[in-house]
């Protein structure tokens, strides 16, 4: 079907305000009576807090509050309720906010800091998951079983340092094993990493003299801020407004609710003074949001043809001190814990568990790069054992239409072997390396947006006089270039031009509903959205025209804003004609002024059984895709220099060519950093590496050539047909790297990051590397 | 106490009072209202605070403001003029080189010290060029693009 | 945030060096501040003055001598000096030591003064002008005097400089005609990261060997035993062996954030030995250059 507008390379709609320098983000805002605030954070990893003394801090001239969690007890949660503003009666994590200062200049305020006096009495850490784990485990959270949260869908372990163990049984492993050929089981490691978005978080609030209170967060999710902070602070949520300006990256590390909880506390003691908290960089890297670790154990029985039969996975998720969020990441990758292969049996605990670390949450992937790091060097390793080529045994082994997944739900309309394919040939897989110690390595991958079934999007514009758009969407635009996507799906449905499609920012007092912006669901849901309002203001404007034009609705056509006949005869109208109403000859006025509605909520989810976590439909929809790198490896240094990464990805239908290549590229290069270079380094629960000093990421050096390339199996209810898409392509990375540094020098590194070191002791316990054949 | 800074910025002499201690970076954000330099850091690693300081590519948070007496800053608000863009500027748009755009700044000004000392730069020294501003959208290679056909423009 | 300083330019030398020496604990140099303003910035050091060298006489110039050598103001960007330094093969280890430091806006401030009145272990110029056998040029409140660069680190963070001095200029004495030198850098990362370990080395015409080591002792430190080796002209695969070993007996690497003691003693002995096959050519069936590269820090020359 011939498209005008979506599948086209449309220029992003925030491009010139962006190179401009002119796009505001939280720390660019002005407002008036503004103070600024420092928080005082725990330098224990475990403590009691006996004794807080604000009272010297609170004197010093120009500091206008002080508040600890004596003052501000409440508890956050957007999944399980565990989270408080400020510590109260005990520290978690070495950063845990402890209390906070706003002064009338950040100088002040870091003054203020130094007077405020704790006492703490310590407390037997929990540093590491056997220590969390074991039977007389010191407890994090010793009253989880008070904590409230979403029944039946998470379950915590009273009385344990578990936050959620969720279940995947489905046919029985122990059958499984039994008539496989061999068994194999092996462990993987990931460590605690940092999202590290270019632009610190901030937020400012402010509480009028009326009570409202308004909150500007550089967030992804401004209805949940709103909605967590009414249930924390017991203010209804129309009483709440929350505005999003430009937000320079998300990757997770700003949704949900973060450091808003402390700028609102902090607000409503000082009304009507505007509250402005930004992080430095070193508070990001512990803080915040942090990616969880990982420590899985998979044990997979296999044919000697190389089928995968069963599959049995403990996954130990490092939570860190708090699961609020973290929780949902532990039940995604049960459900998805075959990943993208057909698996008879499977057998999934996946344990979140509460450590005195830094606080878990949604890291790009949401527990899929850290699951596919297990899953994708177990299938290569497998394929090794039996001289398998690795690209053979995922085609065997692949998800295909009619498979059943770990949650028994039937999939339809997948594209993976078309992805494999066109990875293994971009890459040539068939052509190994004739250098010395270089090698290719492939990864599959698969994603479902983890979301709550009534998760909804909502949409609303408005036409205005001279035939353009206001869009109201409380989605936000965090880089991944959605503003320009829905610009281009209201001149596809709409028949105007892109250029004409303005996007307010969000504010939740005027743009519509919008559950968040994560999960790479915002083309799916939103767009189904905005599709649907573009659509009710079309119907509004042909209902119009047709009186006009004394034509029926169903003949008339817009295109380029102006409307007519298909047939392209008799008289025309045009949208800004009609976007007040229409003028009637006789002087009178017919309709009004065209505005439209949509909404979206993915049909038909259900939840898990608590049991086997088996359901029709766990998730809205699923995108699949496959990498592969060629490294060459230096077996002197431990050095692994990525060459080349092929990349292909089912979209469903690629509505903006050029964004969807930014993404993938931008995915492939977060994916290399995660793989060689990052990781939390810790020390008695504290972040050693909590700057860009010695947290290393990839700058433009560490570029390789990368092929892309898009699969495009249409989504039935996608926007277009097109599925979500935008963490997927940071998946799949690290293990492709992983399985060509296998083929290349033949070790096997399955703890990242993927060090020189790590290389090298790999490489003296194989006493010579050889090329694999 | 404050004292007297006289500079030129984006080719226009201003003159006013600043702290000893205040950082360039401060006094562009803070004091002149332009808050396109971005602070990612503040310790001179992420790039995001670069301007240019006598043409010179430098992190403007690791610059005391009084060290400017008398030189010339450019920051990303002058690289345009009025409306009309850069070839930079509108190479990163064309190339798709912008996602979130907290980067961009720092990156348009890096790019531009870089063509202003290398004409035609291989692709290999435009991605060390800008090897000191940090990306985490991008993954770069939009950016090395628009940078290699915003001097084949030029040229 | 840093604590809230004076911000002094002084016109002269002497002037710089009166206030100073009369503000010992309050005062600091301040040349790129890339270095200082960090440490600032980290409330490790809380100066109350910060006396501005830049616009100093010949703070900032870089020069040929007279003798063939060259003079390096000790504020000079680095960036000035790899543009001076062009592709001169003797000097070209201190080219790509000041290549590999920070960023490039970093290396328009950073200076060869800072990095080494700093005198971190792991200061990439340091082990390069210890093998050019740099000396400083030194002025305090008793006048100037000449230091030999290897008598100027005493440990991490501390130098040879008095109350009141100022190390004004880097001076490199005449190199022959003939000599190279390299330096190999040992990162994580491939751009804009510390050094985990350095390795400098010097051949001169004689076939006389220099090398020194950075981040893998409390100072920069250059091997002496190798210096006394004069293989009779012909460095044999034995010969460079026992060079190696030579280099990593100097060295006592520790185990810290950035790499472990094990890994640091490991790449000592393979970049010592990457650098002789550069200097000396390649002796078997060692790694290719562009590897060698690859385990080091990208460059602007090729070889």
């Amino acid at each position: 079907m011939e498209r005008n507008y979506v599948g086209k390379s449309h220029p992003r709609i925030d491009g010139p305000i962006k190179v401009l320098g002119a796009a505001k983000y939280i720390a660019d805002l002005k407002l008036p009576n503004m103070l600024y605030v420092k928080v005082l954070r725990s330098p224990h990893p475990h403590a009691r807090i006996v004794q807080i003394d604000l009272s010297q801090a609170e004197k010093l001239s120009g500091v206008h509050a002080v508040l600890s969690g004596r003052e501000f007890p409440q508890k956050l949660g957007l999944y399980l309720v565990d989270r408080p503003i400020f510590a109260v009666d005990k520290v978690r994590f070495v950063g845990e906010p402890v209390a906070a200062v706003a002064a009338t200049s950040l100088r002040l305020a870091e003054q203020a800091l130094k007077l405020i006096a704790v006492d703490y009495e310590l407390l037997p850490p929990v540093l590491d998951l056997p220590t969390a784990l074991a039977d007389d485990a010191p407890l994090v959270h010793e009253n989880l079983h008070e904590y409230s949260y979403i029944h039946n869908v998470f379950f915590p372990v009273a009385h344990t340092n578990i936050a959620n163990h969720a279940k995947v049984r489905k046919g029985s492993v122990d059958e499984g094993f039994r008539v496989s050929d061999f068994v194999f089981e092996h462990s993987y490691h990931v460590p605690q990493m940092q999202h590290v978005p270019l632009e610190p978080h901030g937020a400012v609030a402010q509480m009028d003299m009326t009570g409202k209170i308004t909150v500007w967060t550089g967030c992804q999710s401004p209805n949940a801020v709103r909605k967590l902070a009414a249930v924390a602070f017991g203010l209804p949520e129309g009483r709440i407004r929350v505005i999003t300006p430009q937000v320079g990256g998300g990757f997770g590390g700003k949704a949900g609710i973060g450091i808003e909880g402390i700028v609102i506390a902090l607000a409503m003691r000082v009304a009507p003074y505007h509250v402005r908290l930004i992080l430095e960089r070193e508070e990001v890297f512990f803080g915040t949001a942090v990616r969880q670790g990982l420590k899985a154990r998979i044990k997979t029985g296999y044919t000697k043809a190389g089928r995968l039969l069963a599959q049995e996975a403990e996954l130990l998720w490092d939570g860190g001190a708090y699961t609020e969020y973290g929780v949902n990441i532990v039940r995604a990758a049960a459900y998805s814990s075959a990943g993208p292969y057909d698996i008879a049996h499977v057998k999934t605990d996946s344990y979140c568990v509460y450590t005195n670390s830094p606080v878990g949450g949604p890291f790009r992937g949401f527990g899929m790069g850290e699951l596919h790091w297990a899953l994708e060097q177990q299938i290569d390793m497998i394929a090794a054992k039996l001289g398998m080529d690795p690209v053979a045994i995922r085609e065997l082994n692949a998800a295909r239409d009619g498979t059943t997944n770990a949650t028994g739900e039937v999939l339809r309309d997948i594209g993976l072997d078309k992805c494999l394919a066109e990875t293994a040939r971009l890459i040539g897989m068939d052509t190994p390396p004739t250098e010395k110690y270089r090698g290719k390595g492939i990864a599959c991958m698969v994603k479902g947006p983890s979301t709550p079934g009534t998760a909804a999007s909502a949409a609303f514009l408005k036409i205005n006089e001279d035939g353009s758009v206001n869009l109201s969407l409380s989605a936000t635009e965090i880089g991944q270039g959605m503003q320009t996507v829905m610009a281009q799906i209201v001149a596809e449905e709409l028949g105007i031009t892109p250029e004409l499609v303005y996007l307010n920012a969000p504010d939740t007092d005027y743009t519509p509903y919008e559950w968040q912006t994560v999960a790479s669901r915002i083309t799916y849901s939103t767009g189904n959205a905005v599709r649907r309002a573009a659509a009710d203001a079309k119907n509004k404007l042909l209902a119009l025209a047709a009186e006009k034009l004394g034509a029926l609705p169903e003949e008339l056509t817009i295109v380029k804003g102006v409307i007519g006949r298909q047939s392209g005869q008799g008289a025309m109208t045009s949208v800004k004609e009609l976007s007040l109403g229409l003028s009637l000859p006789s002087g009178a006025g017919l309709g009004g002024p065209i505005m439209g509605t949509g909404y979206f909520i993915p049909d038909g989810i259900h939840g898990m059984d608590p049991a086997t976590g088996q359901t029709p439909k766990v998730t809205s929809h699923w995108t699949f895709g496959a990498q592969a790198a060629e490294v060459a490896v230096d077996v002197e240094t431990g050095k692994v220099d990525v060459l080349r990464v092929a990349a292909v990805y089912d979209t469903g239908f690629v509505l903006n060519p050029l964004l969807a290549l930014g993404q993938v590229e931008g995915g492939i290069m977060q994916g290399l950093s995660v793989a060689l270079y990052e990781e939390l380094r810790m020390k008695g629960g504290r972040v050693e590496n909590a700057s860009f000093v010695d947290y290393k990421i990839a700058t433009a050096a560490e570029l390789p050539e990368m092929l892309i390339a898009f699969v495009q199996t249409p989504l039935e209810d996608g926007p277009y047909g097109a599925r979500g898409f935008g963490e997927h392509t940071m998946v799949p990375t690290a293990p492709a790297i992983a399985n060509a540094i296998y083929a290349a020098v033949g070790v096997r590194i399955t703890d990242l990051p993927i060090t020189p070191e790590k290389v090298l002791a790999a490489l003296r316990e194989l006493d010579k590397p050889r090329q694999l054949l | 106490m404050k004292r007297q800074l006289n500079f030129t910025l984006n080719g226009r002499q201003i003159g006013l009072l600043v702290e000893p201690f205040a950082r360039l970076l401060d006094v562009l954000r803070d004091d002149l209202d332009l808050t396109g330099t971005k602070e990612g850091c503040g310790g001179g690693e992420c790039g995001a605070c670069t301007v240019l300081l006598d043409g010179e590519s430098v992190t403007s948070c690791l610059v005391i403001a009084l060290e400017v007496e008398g030189k010339s800053v450019l920051t990303v608000e002058g690289l345009s003029n009025h409306l009309e863009l850069d070839s930079l500027q509108q190479a990163f748009i064309d190339e798709g080189a912008i996602q979130c755009g907290f980067c961009t700044p720092g990156m348009l000004l890096s790019a531009k010290a870089l063509l202003e000392r290398n004409k035609a730069p291989s692709v290999q020294e435009i991605r060390e060029g800008l090897s000191g501003n940090l990306c985490r959208c991008t993954g770069y290679e939009r950016i090395v693009v628009a940078v290699s056909k915003a001097c084949a423009k030029e040229t | 945030m840093w604590n809230e300083f004076e911000y002094l330019v002084p016109r002269s030398w002497t002037e710089a060096c009166s206030f100073l020496a009369a503000n010992p604990q309050t005062a600091k140099v301040l040349a790129g501040g890339t270095d200082l303003l960090v440490r600032c910035r980290e409330g490790h050091i809380k100066p109350e003055y910060l006396v501005d060298i830049k616009n100093l006489p010949a703070a900032r110039e870089i020069s040929a001598t007279e003798g063939g050598g060259i003079s390096i103001g000790a504020a000079t960007p680095l960036n000035r000096i790899e543009r001076f330094l062009q592709s001169n093969k003797g000097f070209a280890a201190l080219r790509q030591a000041v290549h590999s430091v920070g960023s490039y806006q970093v290396r328009n401030r950073a200076s060869l003064g800072g990095n080494i009145c700093h005198a971190s272990p792991a200061a990439d110029t340091a082990p390069a002008l210890l093998i050019l056998g740099a000396t400083l040029s030194i002025v305090g409140p008793r006048g100037e005097r000449s230091l030999p660069l290897c008598d100027f680190f005493l440990g991490p963070g501390k130098t040879a400089l008095d109350p009141g001095e100022i190390v004004k200029s880097i001076e490199l004495p005449f190199l022959r005609d003939g000599a190279s030198s390299v330096y190999i850098k040992t990162a994580r990362t491939k751009a804009v990261d510390l050094a985990q370990v350095g390795v400098a080395a010097l051949l001169q015409p004689d076939m006389t060997l220099r090398v020194a080591l950075g981040a893998v002792a409390p100072r920069p430190l250059v091997v002496s035993a190798v210096e006394r080796m004069r293989p009779l002209g012909l460095w044999t695969e034995g010969a460079r062996e026992e060079a190696v070993a030579e280099v990593v007996r100097a060295a006592s690497p520790i185990t810290d954030l950035r790499a472990t003691a094990e890994y640091r003693r490991h790449l000592i002995a393979v970049q010592t030995r990457r650098a002789l096959a550069e200097l000396l050519g390649a002796v078997g069936a060692v790694v290719a250059l562009d590897q060698a590269r690859n385990g080091g820090m990208l460059s602007e020359e090729t070889t």
